[in-house]
């Protein structure tokens, strides 16, 4: 018998070739157990000064903070921006906003980036992301052919809103805003429809014995529970793939603060520092209505109560994952985008203010196995999650990104007189210089804050403060006029660096 | 459909749905022009012509759902009545209705505040609950007037359904955005 193919086998078998097109595309790479995994946990608009890390009188995460006996924790860390499509897109990129370009709320990152981003560059990994955020959502929607399961939003949300994120979901952005002004009162107290907006107010003021202040619900009004989300995000990474990277992005502790029962009242007795006055800045923006001191004092202890609600769950997720026994070969990071102000007369975030609440912001990395917690005091930037990343992966790290591996994974002295930014340039548009915008940096032990090309503040005479954030941490004793050397070299480097970012759009 | 032609024939109905068409387009097209500078300062301009489009199509589902309603209405009045009298009926109930859900609206709208001699005469009185039922009654009674003329009047119930017709005009105007709003719709979706 004639071993192997002869012509006319040969010639049978190339009748074959056309089905070879309809075979399934490559398979998911196969189990390698040689390559960490990596999960990022993201908790939207979490102020790293409400914690214990940093202080905070009350204890908002009694159950993190046991987790992180076993962690490394970051005491100085900043975002990048002080709202989520700015602090996402450098976290996602490694980069700043002035180079990233994802200013305004809704926009992605540029098309430069649309493979040069975490899930683009860790490319031989099964990718897996979730977020409550439609901002978040837009950004990635750029991203979506290097992700692997990318989770639509809505299925792990319900309510009123939800149906028109199924009715059109090629433009779920524009339908449910479009929606929300027709029904929910804005803050004008207005809305585009006339009479079913009343129907609309009575089915939507839906209560529940276990959210007495409301079920949460994130930007546009869709109602979700945090633990759906975690269920999910615990039975998924059980079946995924390895090496897996996941990138979840929950909307606690994010406005509206509706925590659950449990913690309801946990801090009613728990004193906090006292408020800050508005200040002369503070006071000139007003795309954020002022606020009383009661309002505030209401408003901040809701926030630290909504905390305990993602500190319950990030430790049931962290206990899930380690009953799993995935933690033996994962990296957990714990972080957030921004951070969120209850001060100077002001709240939130959606203000053009980078003072510390809005920009420090909590970072605790679980390394599998690490037995011991290690606290590190140096300033890190949210660009610096991404070469850390890349260094665990043993990819290497390419010139365009603007962080730094953090102190831990790097072999040399941790830089403390390194430079560290923040910027809001929330009123460019896409492709556009930033013609006004509000930036900070961060070098050695001070900290300034430069409000760019205001119209309404043009009649003040200096348009930057100086703090000695370490000393300083609540920013009230401003050294501008006391430190001018410092102040004015800090002024110079950043504005270098943002007329050096903004050179080609000038062009 | 014949117990809806044996009342009212189709050009009367068609009357009647023009006339739901009308204020609430009025409203929303007024709102979203309103909010244009916040649009376009937020979002793409092109986004801010998705949403005007949807606010479009929002609003023609809202009006069907007001037809539905006033349709009932009329078919509930009784057959003996002119076809005149009741359509002015149902044209008046209408706009009180839609009257008020305006009023609630411009007091957020223009910041109104609340009279200081009624917050005055409120605190003063022994008695605060009679003078809030006392208003309540005071404003339902503004609110039946139009109801009393349509009584007492046969004339204004002609003139009633008289400029009923004349803005069933504009109605077909917005019908036409409504159309554009729609077509945008279909494109955003579509790319």
């Amino acid at each position: 018998m004639k071993k192997g193919l002869n012509r006319r086998d040969f010639l049978k078998l190339t009748s074959l070739l056309p089905f070879a097109y309809y075979a399934p595309p490559s398979t998911p790479p196969a189990d390698d157990h040689s390559l960490p995994n990596i999960l990022v946990f993201v908790f939207d608009a979490f102020s790293g000064r409400n914690t214990p890390f940093a202080g905070y009188p009350r204890n908002t995460l009694p159950l993190t903070e046991k987790l992180a006996e076993r962690a490394t924790v970051y005491h100085n860390h900043f975002a990048g921006s002080n709202f989520t499509t700015p602090g996402t897109g450098t976290l996602l990129t490694g980069t700043y906003p002035w180079t990233h370009r994802a200013f305004k709320p809704g926009n992605s990152v540029i098309k430069d980036f649309q493979n040069k981003n975490l899930f683009g560059l860790l490319d031989n990994y099964h990718r897996i992301s979730y977020t409550h955020n439609p901002l978040v959502s837009a950004i990635q929607e750029k991203f979506q052919d290097d992700i692997d399961l990318l989770k639509p939003r809505q299925e792990l949300a319900f309510g009123l809103n939800k149906g028109i994120l199924d009715l059109f979901p090629n433009d779920q952005e524009v339908a449910l805003l479009s929606w929300l002004r027709n029904f929910n009162i804005q803050d004008s107290g207005t809305t585009y429809s006339l009479i079913l907006r009343f129907l609309y107010q009575y089915l939507g003021q839906k209560q529940s014995e276990d959210f007495p202040r409301g079920i949460p619900y994130m930007e546009n009004n869709i109602n979700f529970y945090l633990e759906d989300a975690i269920d999910w995000t615990l039975s998924t990474l059980k079946e995924a793939p390895t090496p897996f990277l996941g990138y979840f992005h929950y909307y606690p502790p994010h406005d509206p603060y509706h925590t659950r029962a449990d913690f309801i009242d946990s801090f009613k007795d728990v004193p906090v520092p006292k408020l800050k006055k508005s200040d002369k800045f503070a006071r000139f923006f007003r795309d954020n209505r002022t606020k009383t001191t009661e309002e505030l004092e209401i408003l901040r202890r809701y926030y630290d109560e909504f905390i305990r609600y993602a500190d319950y769950e990030f430790s049931r997720l962290y206990n899930g994952l380690e009953q799993n026994g995935l933690l033996e070969n994962t990296w957990v990071i714990f972080t957030s985008d921004h951070g969120e102000l209850f001060e100077r007369a002001k709240t939130g975030h959606m203000i053009r203010l980078l003072y510390m609440p809005l920009v420090h912001i909590p970072l605790l990395v679980f390394a599998p196995g690490q037995q011991e917690r290690r606290d590190i005091f140096t300033a890190t930037s949210a660009t610096d999650i991404l070469p850390s990343i890349l260094h665990l992966t043993g990819k290497p790290i390419p010139e365009w990104i603007e962080g730094q591996m953090l102190p831990q994974f790097s072999s040399t002295a941790a830089d403390s007189n390194r430079s560290i930014f923040s910027l809001d340039g929330r009123g460019t548009k896409f492709g556009y210089p930033l013609e006004q915008y509000t930036g900070t940096i961060q070098k050695g032990n001070y900290k300034l804050n430069y409000y760019h090309n205001y119209e309404w503040i043009k009649g003040l005479n200096r348009h930057y403060e100086l703090f000695n954030y370490v000393e300083d941490p609540e920013e009230l004793d401003d050294l501008a006029s006391t430190h001018p050397d410092i102040a004015a070299d800090l002024l110079d480097e950043l504005r270098r660096k943002v007329d050096q970012a903004d050179a080609p759009y000038r062009a | 459909m014949k117990f809806l032609t044996n009342k009212y024939s189709p050009a009367e109905l068609l009357g009647l749905f023009l006339v739901s068409i009308f204020p609430q387009h009025t409203w929303t097209i007024y709102m979203v022009f309103r909010d244009m500078p916040w649009l376009v300062e937020n979002y793409y301009l092109t986004q801010a012509i998705g949403v005007m489009g949807y606010a479009l199509l929002f609003a023609l589902g809202e009006s069907l759902i007001l037809f539905l309603i006033l349709l009932i209405f009329a078919l509930l009045l009784p057959r003996q009545w002119e076809t005149a009298k009741r359509l002015s009926l149902v044209y008046i109930a209408a706009y009180i209705l839609i009257f008020w859900a305006m009023a609630s609206q411009f007091y957020a709208l223009f910041n109104s505040q609340i009279p200081g001699f009624y917050s005055a005469l409120l605190i003063g009185s022994s008695h605060p609950l009679w003078i809030l039922y006392g208003t309540s009654l005071f404003l339902i009674g503004i609110s039946l007037i139009p109801i009393l003329l349509w009584l007492r009047n046969q004339n204004f119930q002609t003139k009633t359904v008289n400029l009923m017709e004349r803005i069933s005009i504009l109605s077909w105007m917005y019908l036409l955005l409504d159309l554009a709003g729609i077509g945008t719709i279909i494109l955003r979706n579509i790319f």
